[in-house]
Order: C-alpha cells, then sequence, then structure tokens
C-alpha cells in the first residue's frame, strides 16, 4: 500500500520515505510537483482471510441455520440465527443473514446507511425549467408541466442523508405551478378577444 | 452508545466539509459523520453516495496542480478581449447593443477571473482505501484542501493512532519481505486518476484526436478567410467546418473517457473543445440578435452576419482573432498529441 502512495503522481518517480507523514508538503525531486502524502496504521493491516467452505461441523459446534453440515461462525444481529462463514454478511460492526440484510436495505431508517445511491428528480427537474424559462412561450408548454411531475415526484421520493430536497422540490412545484396559470391565464384573455373581435 | 443509537434510527449527523471546488467537474460535496467522511456525487438525476470510514482509510494524497493558473490566464485573455473589442465598439459607433453585451461579458468573466485568482492554485486530493483509490473533486484548492485534510487527519487518527516517520520505515521494511504478495491497486501505477473501479482500456484513437487538431487548423483558415472577405457563403463553409471540428474533438473526447490516454494529450483536446465553444456560441448569439433585430424570418436568418455590411467591421476582427487563436491551439495540439502518442508495437 505505502508504496503504490509514495510515487509521485506526475512523474510516476518513487518518493523517499521522508515525503510521507511530515504535516507539509514535498516537492518531487524530478518533476518538482507539489503534494502531501499521509499513511495511516490501516494499511498495514493484514488482510482478512476468507475461511474455505469444507470444513465439516463435530458434535461440539452448532451449525448454520442453512447448511447444517458447516459450523457457525457468527449470530445474525437481527435474527439470531447461527450462520455459516458462507451465509454470513459482515456490515457495520455487525453481523446479518440474507435475509435480514434484504429487510436492512428496504428499511428507511436503518438501511438509509447502506443504501448508496438516490434519484433526485427535482435536480432533473430544475434542469428542464431552464429552457422551459429561456424559452417562454414555445418550449415551455412541454418543459414545464414535465418538470412540474418530476417535482412532486421528487417531493415523494426517499430522501438521502443530507441536503434539503423538499426545499427545492418545493420551489420548483410552486414556480411552475405559477407558470403554468400565467400561461393558462393567457390563454383565455387571447381566446376572449379572439371572440370579442368576432 | 451514540453509534448504536445511529445504527438503530439511521440517523448520521453530518457536517459539511469543504475543500475547493474543482473547476470543470461534477459537482460534489463531502460531510464528516463520527466515524466516516461521506463524498456526494450528484449528477443529473443520481444522486451517489460514497461512504469512507475513518478505519478504513489507508492513505490520503494532494498533489498541487496548474489547472487553476491555466485557467485565470484562459478567462483574463477572453475577458479583457471581450472588454476591449466591447469598448472600441462603443467608441466608434459601430453598434451600441453588441458593444453593450460585450462589455456585460466580460464583466462577467472578468469577475470569474478574480474569484478564480482569490481561491488559490488548484489540486487533486486521493482517498485511499484497500478496494480503491478514488478523486475527491471536491477537495481541490489547495488551501481549503490542505485544511480538509487536516480535519481529516485527526479524526482518522483518533481512530487508527498516528505513524511516525520511523514507525513508518519499520512497517514498510517488514511488509515489503519477500512473502508479501503485490497488491494490485487499479489505476495506481500508470497514473490514470479515476472515479469508478473500471480499469482503463488502452488509449488507442490519437488518430482522432489528431483528425480533430487538423481540422481545428482547417476551421482556422475559414476564419481567416472570413476576416479577410466578408461574405454568406464564406461564412456559411467556417459554420460547416466548426460544426464538424466541434463533432470531431467531442468524440475524441469521448474516445478517451477511461483510456491510458496521456495526461497532455488529453488536457490539450479539452483545450481543443473549449476554444472552440465559445466561437460557436458567441456566433450562435451574434447571429440570433441579428436575425431577430434585423431580419426577422428572413431567409438568411442567422447569416445574414457577414452579408450585413453594418456589423462589418467587429465580426471581422472576431473571426481574424479566432482564427488566430484555433491555429495556434490546433498546431500546438497536434504535435502534443504526436510526441505522446503510444507507439506502435509498444
Ligand atoms: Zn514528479
Ligand atoms: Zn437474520
Ligand atoms: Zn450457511
Amino acid at each position: 500500500m505505502a508504496h503504490d502512495v509514495l510515487i509521485c503522481e506526475r512523474c510516476h518517480t518513487f518518493l523517499p520515505l521522508s515525503a510521507a507523514n511530515r504535516n507539509g508538503p514535498v516537492s518531487c525531486d524530478r518533476c518538482s510537483a507539489v503534494m502531501t502524502v499521509d499513511i495511516f496504521p490501516a494499511a498495514f493491516r493484514a488482510t482478512e482471510n476468507g475461511s474455505d467452505g469444507s470444513v465439516l461441523i463435530d458434535s461440539e459446534n452448532a451449525g448454520c441455520y442453512i447448511h447444517e453440515e458447516r459450523p457457525a461462525v457468527a449470530s445474525c444481529g437481527s435474527c439470531g440465527k447461527f450462520l455459516c462463514s458462507l451465509c454470513d454478511v459482515a456490515l457495520l460492526d455487525d453481523h446479518y443473514c440474507t435475509n435480514c440484510l434484504e429487510a436492512l436495505q428496504a428499511d428507511p431508517g436503518k438501511g438509509a446507511q447502506l443504501r448508496s445511491e438516490y434519484r433526485r428528480w427535482e435536480v432533473l427537474a430544475a434542469w428542464l425549467s431552464l429552457p422551459a424559462l429561456l424559452f417562454m412561450p414555445f418550449l415551455f408548454v412541454f418543459f414545464s408541466p414535465a418538470a412540474l411531475v418530476l417535482a412532486v415526484m421528487g417531493w415523494h421520493a426517499p430522501r438521502g442523508p443530507v441536503g434539503r430536497p423538499r426545499l427545492l422540490a418545493g420551489l420548483l412545484i410552486v414556480a411552475h405551478l405559477l407558470l403554468i396559470g400565467l400561461m393558462i391565464a393567457f390563454f383565455i384573455v387571447g381566446i376572449l378577444s379572439v371572440l370579442g373581435e368576432l | 452508545m451514540a453509534a448504536l443509537m445511529e445504527k438503530q434510527h439511521g440517523a448520521v449527523p453530518y457536517s459539511r466539509l469543504r475543500g475547493g471546488d474543482a473547476p470543470f467537474s461534477l459537482p460534489g460535496k463531502a460531510y464528516l459523520a463520527p466515524d466516516h467522511l461521506l463524498f456526494v456525487r450528484q449528477g443529473l438525476l443520481f444522486q451517489r453516495l460514497f461512504r469512507f470510514y475513518f478505519r478504513d482509510i489507508e492513505a490520503i494524497t494532494c498533489r498541487r496542480t496548474h489547472t487553476g493558473a491555466w485557467l485565470a490566464a484562459v478567462l483574463g485573455l477572453i475577458a479583457a478581449l471581450a472588454l476591449l473589442v466591447g469598448m472600441v465598439t462603443l467608441a466608434w459607433g459601430v453598434s451600441p447593443f453588441l458593444g453593450g453585451v460585450l462589455e456585460i461579458l466580460g464583466g462577467i468573466v472578468a469577475v470569474a477571473t478574480v474569484i478564480n485568482i482569490v481561491r488559490g492554485p488548484t489540486c487533486v486530493t486521493t482517498l485511499h482505501t484497500r478496494v480503491h483509490s478514488m478523486e475527491i473533486p471536491c477537495f481541490s484548492r489547495w488551501r481549503t484542501a490542505q485544511a480538509a485534510i487536516r480535519t481529516l487527519r485527526r479524526r482518522v487518527e483518533a481512530v487508527q493512532g498516528s505513524l511516525t516517520q520511523e514507525a513508518l520505515a519499520a512497517l514498510i521494511e517488514e511488509s515489503s519481505g519477500p512473502d508479501t504478495v503485490p497488491r494490485v491497486v487499479v489505476g495506481q501505477a500508470d497514473g490514470v486518476r479515476r472515479l469508478n473501479a473500471e480499469p482503463p482500456r488502452p488509449f488507442r484513437s490519437s488518430g482522432l484526436t489528431m483528425s480533430a487538431m487538423v481540422l481545428m487548423v482547417l476551421f482556422s483558415f475559414t476564419c481567416g478567410l472570413t476576416a479577410l472577405e466578408n461574405g454568406v457563403a464564406l461564412f456559411l463553409l467556417s459554420q460547416i467546418v466548426l460544426a464538424l471540428t466541434l463533432a470531431v474533438v467531442t468524440l475524441a473526447l469521448v474516445r478517451q473517457y477511461n483510456t491510458t490516454v496521456p495526461a497532455p494529450v488529453h488536457k490539450a483536446t479539452w483545450t481543443a473543445f473549449l476554444v472552440l465553444l465559445i466561437p460557436y456560441m458567441v456566433n450562435a448569439l451574434i447571429a440570433q440578435f441579428q436575425a431577430q433585430f434585423q431580419a426577422p424570418f428572413s431567409a438568411e436568418m442567422g447569416f445574414n452576419l457577414a452579408a450585413n455590411g453594418t456589423y462589418g467591421l467587429v465580426p471581422q476582427f472576431i473571426h481574424g482573432f479566432v482564427g488566430l487563436v484555433t491555429l495556434v491551439t490546433g498546431v500546438v495540439g497536434f504535435w502534443v498529441v504526436r510526441l505522446n502518442r503510444e507507439q506502435p508495437g509498444r
């Protein structure tokens, strides 16, 4: 690990050991690129070896709840079932069986820590608002209702752990409702004036 | 106890950690939690979360780059030019409208230049864990990024303990014994920094990139001709070559994505793209306004810029300058690609 990091990213030459953990920048001898390198003890932690799948149970040990012939190495932190090394999923300082893992992922509270992707419809709505506003009279007829629908979807969608998606969604909903209202008003006025001329 | 509570309710207290945004990068934000750094990348629709637990961070590297300086130079040049041309236009009474637009645009770019200079030099910050190394684009201004790294280092050391240089030397000595299996770090050995774990493909489209540069030179010639001789046909020709060149440069950039493309080639292609984008937008803007204010819905809508004598001088000047910049970029870019392309059989 340390070897991979102690390389100048710019000219690819090895850096001396003194370049790391010096609480300040160092410049590369060859290309004079300025950089800081911090290496932590985790870089030297031994990789945990996975256990093999062929261990047979003896009478002393408990067996896995799915694979009766394999010894249990952990118990599920949620339902307490015994798990062998194949079934055990170590996550967030705990062990889970696959059923509980799926339940955990679906859980909006606890599962939030496992979730790594959210759809933010309101961001797409904000981008769609741009052509709607720039080309007001024409494209707006198509983009504004689409942006409104997306903003409403964003309002209801599950939220990530940071940011204020409902603020943006709310603003967009109000703005596009106003725009569509204005458009309808203009349309009615236009029709009335045409009727008046007739 | 606090950790248990968080796990029960999923409400992790996050505080924003600022490190300066990268120019020309996808928007991203970093947050500190009690036990991890959360990096959030927002695309058009998807918000992707990357959690770096303090116990898993193996190294943090940060390298100062010249991107900011180049950006300042390019922006400054554009601002100075726009302001100058705008002033000449206003002083000679050629077109108060065009002069005003140029002054406003130049002013905006000048403000952007000043902001860029104030924010200081740029840098590339990479977090390394056992499974991958990831560039954090929101730690991209040297001063703020270094402050963020100091905060991060305190948090990581609180969990893992700190390493003195002596301890580090001993550990490296120990770990480089004969029975140590070398670990493959994707994208580290060849210096290619990427955000995903997919290994980069070999870069094989140097021909395409060189064609783009040749097209740029061609476009500069059509620009020069338009600058010398006004005419709808020449203007049309330069527009067609511009569109074609822009398309080829874009294609070259797409082909370069996630490949082992040498950094100078990649930078030259991006420069070409930006250099082309500006005249493209300016042309579109001018043509749009001319079409609206002079000949609405005429047959030559959008193309009466060169045909119309009223604005003859300024667009000619603009064409000359654009031609010059494109010529220099194209020639330099061509040689950069030539010198950096992969030798056959290597
Ligand atoms: Zn170097
Ligand atoms: Zn379970
Ligand atoms: Zn099992």
